[in-house]
């Protein structure tokens, strides 16, 4: 169907963005969950400040389970789970049943994860879910601009992501200028002035804050 | 068939995958629960199939002009086939919709005929449908995964395939629609029957909608899409009457579309169904079906209406109040399998007082017969027990054409002492096979 | 003898914030009728927006549309002439749903009870007039008492109530009493709010009859919708996006012409 709403609009966005941050950050716990084999320290205090979230966590090990699995914790990559797959539900017309299908996975792997004495085995399906829910939206969702509006949104959240806990480097450089490219290919309404600072760091390699950039690119997309 | 069953958990996991769902509330909240499915399917010979495609088109046909009658001439009134008070006593009589003709003089485009078998292989109808009939989406999801997960039984049986749902479904929007995109109207994510929603939009290649993407305009109907509006000229809504237009109807509906009404009276969209459908789906006019048949096609009905009691007519009244420790009483302005009560389970005062609600209030029930019908076997933890089950026939007409879809829902009962069917009661479904030959 | 009718209708709605996406439907003109030829009408609206004209299925003209932008203010102003003469009256059928109660008039016990203790003469035209008498002593007028939702059995219940509910609680009972009956809104001759009032199907044919002033209405009672009770044909109805409240003020006159009537 190549027929977008503006409600669809915003899920299509958020559907990136939930897809993108469920995957950065299960491949981050898994790390954090190897350091718990050897009984070293994880700065999850560092990680909830950085990221702008409340640490209600009391360990290393309390953190990597609860931040992971509870449904009951907002912030949880469990909850990011349970709101990326809302939004596919609520497009499934838009995404097609196969691809849906890939996120309603990602979340039975995550409930398996979450009982599992390996959660890391399990925690790769998830991952591999989410592959391949990309590798099917990209297949099946003819509608350029519906393809557009999600990529955006998996940009933005990887952007935000890298600039929070300071992982940019070279990928941050290039991520930026592949989101000015969706940009300039949807009608995705951008705020001039956070564009203007995209735009002078890609454009210009003008020296931006972190800060300034993070809000930039937080605030580009008015949805 | 028996590797079919052997794949049961196999299959069970497919559904999970695709998310195969029903909500209910409970408590004021909202639950999913994956629709329990059993892998023994239901099986229709092509002799007895021809049969029943036969009765159940007829009777959506004369359904059609009843409604086309009631909402116009009235003619059936006039000759004193129906009682008028039958017709303008019924909660589902819509007088807004007086005069009114929809597109192409269809009302009831997708109607669910709720069936049973009795056990002298009679089937018997229990109930029809005409509003927004819920469960095609479940076989047929079901079947496409049941022939993955056991090919061979699929080879072996000539099983008629009844995938393509979503083609006639689109071919009967069509054939409707006044000029425009199709569009599925759903109350929204929170709505029991959203997985059905959201899957038959994607299979007919229609626009899922909500209240908020659609306006009317110049008496026309219009979906806001970033690229522009789109006139819409066809809607498949499954939102009651009631809620379809605060301008019309319920003015508290927040989930309609403002002054939809207008653009239907004239005559600039298709909504199927039609509204005021209600009135040929009541309970009480039920029994009126098969005159209706005769009255309007002059042909004798195919199908059978189980033996049905009016307490407005002095004879029936007398027959119920004699023997309602058999008969199941039904409430005509219930749906849902509520309202339904079993005489046989009710206590000396129960009954008393059932009888005293139906003499105050005859108009509001009827009373039937419980058919023996025969029971279907399930698998419930690996073991064949059998249970109640009832088979809803979808038909779909068009612009000029009536066809049945050649499968079913089948919906059994876990409890093996409940007779009632329905998914809200925590019953589950089976594929239903209709046999080439 | 026929009246010329000099009518002007007024209604303005505010909001106490901004409104958008305000769907409304208005039943604001009077019908053109063989008794109440219309002979010249308009319709102001502001802020202006197209209308669609329609007749619902009560045959009544509908004036639907929307205003999108944010507004605070609508409002809309009706100005005609027309020419009244019940003489032209006549017989014409009468859809069974008059004769059943409706979501409004949903006769309550207490008030079949008091029915059952009227001593109302059998033929039907005395008949729907002692009702209305019985009905008009049986509620007093009592602005505010009542709101729009009240229904009959509410009001009936409180003993008081407006126009709306005197009318409610007639068809009710003149329904059960086998009287086919209906609910009118219109505005009578004078100055002040618009009215509502009955219509009982006695020899073949619709008469008007307003149990709030005790009367048959006259020719000097401008007719605009009708329906089997409020719900099917308030005057304005819309919805709208926005948290606000609403006001409304307004303002009718009717005026008779007398000498004119008869040249016609």
């Amino acid at each position: 169907m190549d027929t977008v709403t503006l409600s669809k609009q915003n899920r299509l966005f958020w559907l990136g963005r939930y897809a993108d941050r469920v995957y950065a950050t299960v491949r981050l716990m898994i790390r954090e969950l190897d350091k718990l084999i050897d009984d070293r320290a994880i700065d999850y205090a560092g990680y909830c400040r950085r990221l702008g979230i409340p640490c209600p966590y009391t360990s290393g090990q309390d953190f990597c389970r609860r931040y992971l699995f509870d449904s009951q914790d907002p912030n949880s990559v469990r909850a990011c789970v349970d709101n990326m797959l809302g939004n596919g539900i609520v497009l499934r017309e838009t995404i097609t049943s196969p691809t849906l299908a890939y996120l309603q996975m990602a979340q039975s792997a995550m409930d398996l994860a979450s009982r599992s004495e390996s959660p890391a085995v399990e925690l790769q399906w998830v991952l591999d879910d989410i592959m391949a829910f990309w590798g099917s939206f990209d297949y099946s969702v003819d509608a350029e601009e519906a393809r557009n509006i999600t990529k955006a949104g998996g940009l933005v959240e990887n952007l935000s992501l890298m600039l929070r806990l300071g992982l940019g480097g070279e990928r941050l450089d290039l991520d930026l200028k592949k989101l000015l490219n969706r940009l300039y290919k949807t009608d995705l309404k951008a705020r001039p002035e956070a564009l203007a600072v995209i735009e002078a760091r890609v454009m210009e390699q003008k020296p931006v804050p972190d800060e300034e950039l993070l809000r930039a690119v937080e605030g580009l997309f008015q949805l | 068939m028996n590797d079919l069953i052997r794949h049961e958990r196999q299959i069970n996991q497919q559904l999970a995958r695709y998310g195969v769902k029903f909500g209910i509330y409970k408590n004021g909240e909202f639950h999913e629960r994956l629709f329990p499915f059993d892998p023994i399917p239901r099986v229709i010979t092509a002799e007895e199939w021809t049969v029943l495609q036969q009765g159940l088109s007829q009777r959506v046909r004369a359904l059609n002009c009843f409604l086309r009658d009631i909402y116009g001439g009235k003619k059936i009134l006039a000759d004193g086939i129906v009682p008028e008070d039958f017709v303008y006593r019924s909660p589902g009589y819509l007088p807004q919709c007086e005069g009114i003709l929809p597109a192409k003089g269809v009302y009831s485009h997708i109607s669910g005929i709720d069936l049973v078998k009795g056990k002298d292989g009679t089937w018997y109808v229990l109930e029809d449908n005409l509003r927004i009939p819920s469960g095609a989406s479940y076989p047929l999801i079901a079947r496409e995964l049941c022939r993955r997960c056991s090919p061979e039984t699929f080879h072996q049986n000539h099983v008629v395939d009844n995938r393509q749902y979503g083609q006639l479904l689109r071919r009967t929007m069509d054939s409707v629609n006044t000029g425009g995109i199709n569009v599925v109207f759903t109350p929204g994510r929170y709505n029991a029957a959203y997985f059905e929603h959201s899957y038959l939009a994607e299979k007919a290649g229609a626009v899922l909608a909500e209240s908020s993407d659609l306006y009317v305009r110049d008496s026309q109907v219009f979906y806001r899409s970033i690229q522009g509006d789109r006139r819409v000229g066809a809607i498949y809504r499954r939102v009651s009457d009631e809620y379809m237009d605060p301008l019309c109807f319920e003015p508290s509906s927040l989930i309609g579309i403002p002054n939809l009404m207008t653009a239907y009276r004239a005559g600039n969209v298709a909504v199927l169904n039609a509204f005021g459908n209600g009135v040929a789906d009541d309970k009480g006019i039920y029994y009126f079906v098969p005159k209706m048949i005769r009255y309007y096609l002059g042909e004798e009905p195919i199908l059978h209406n189980a033996p049905t009691y009016l307490p407005i007519d002095d004879t029936d009244k007398q027959y119920i109040l004699d023997h309602l420790d058999t008969l199941v009483v039904k409430d005509v302005a219930e749906a849902g399998g509520y309202g339904v009560v079993f005489g046989s389970k009710l206590s000396r005062e129960e009954l008393a007082s059932l009888r005293d609600t139906i003499l105050a209030q005859p108009r509001r029930f009827i009373a039937q017969e419980v058919i023996d019908f025969q029971d279907l076997p399930i698998l419930e933890e690996g073991v064949r027990v059998e249970r109640k089950a009832d088979l809803r026939a979808f038909v779909l007409s068009g612009a000029g054409e009536t066809v049945v879809w050649p499968s079913g829902l089948t919906r059994f009962s876990r409890n093996s002492d409940s007779f009632i069917v329905n998914s809200s009661q925590g019953g589950g479904f089976k594929d239903t096979w209709i046999l080439s030959r | 003898m026929s009246r010329l009718l000099h009518f002007r209708y007024d209604i303005l709605l505010e909001f106490s914030r901004p409104v958008v996406r305000h769907s409304f439907v208005l039943r604001c003109l009077p019908p053109d009728l063989p008794w109440q030829r219309i002979l010249d009408v308009t319709l102001a609206l502001d802020p202006t927006v197209p209308v669609a004209l329609q007749r619902d299925s009560f045959g009544n003209l509908i004036q639907a549309g929307c205003i999108e932008a944010p507004h605070t203010n609508f409002r809309y102003r009706v100005q005609g002439t027309a020419l009244r003469d019940d003489s032209r009256r006549s017989a014409g059928p009468c859809h069974p749903v008059f004769r059943q109660p409706s979501a409004y008039t949903v006769p309550r016990p207490e008030m079949l009870c008091w029915l059952d203790g009227l001593q109302l003469p059998a033929q039907p035209r005395p008949r729907a007039w002692a009702l209305a008498q019985a009905v008009h002593d049986r509620l007093s007028y009592t602005p505010g008492a009542t709101g729009v939702a009240t229904t009959a059995a509410q009001a009936f219940a409180a003993g008081q109530g407006v126009c709306q509910d005197f009318a409610h609680v007639y068809l009710a009972l003149a329904r059960r009493l086998g009287l086919p009956a209906r609910y009118v809104n219109g505005l009578p001759e004078g100055e002040g709010a618009s009215h509502a009032w009955c219509e009982v199907w006695l020899d073949q044919g619709w008469t008007g009859i307003d149990p709030t002033r005790l009367q048959w209405t006259d020719e000097g009672y401008l007719r605009f919708g009708v329906g089997r009770d409020f719900g099917d044909c308030p005057i304005e109805r819309g919805i709208f996006v926005g948290n606000a409240d609403q006001t409304q003020t307004v303002h009718m006159r009717v005026e008779a012409e007398q000498e004119s009537c008869k040249t016609i």
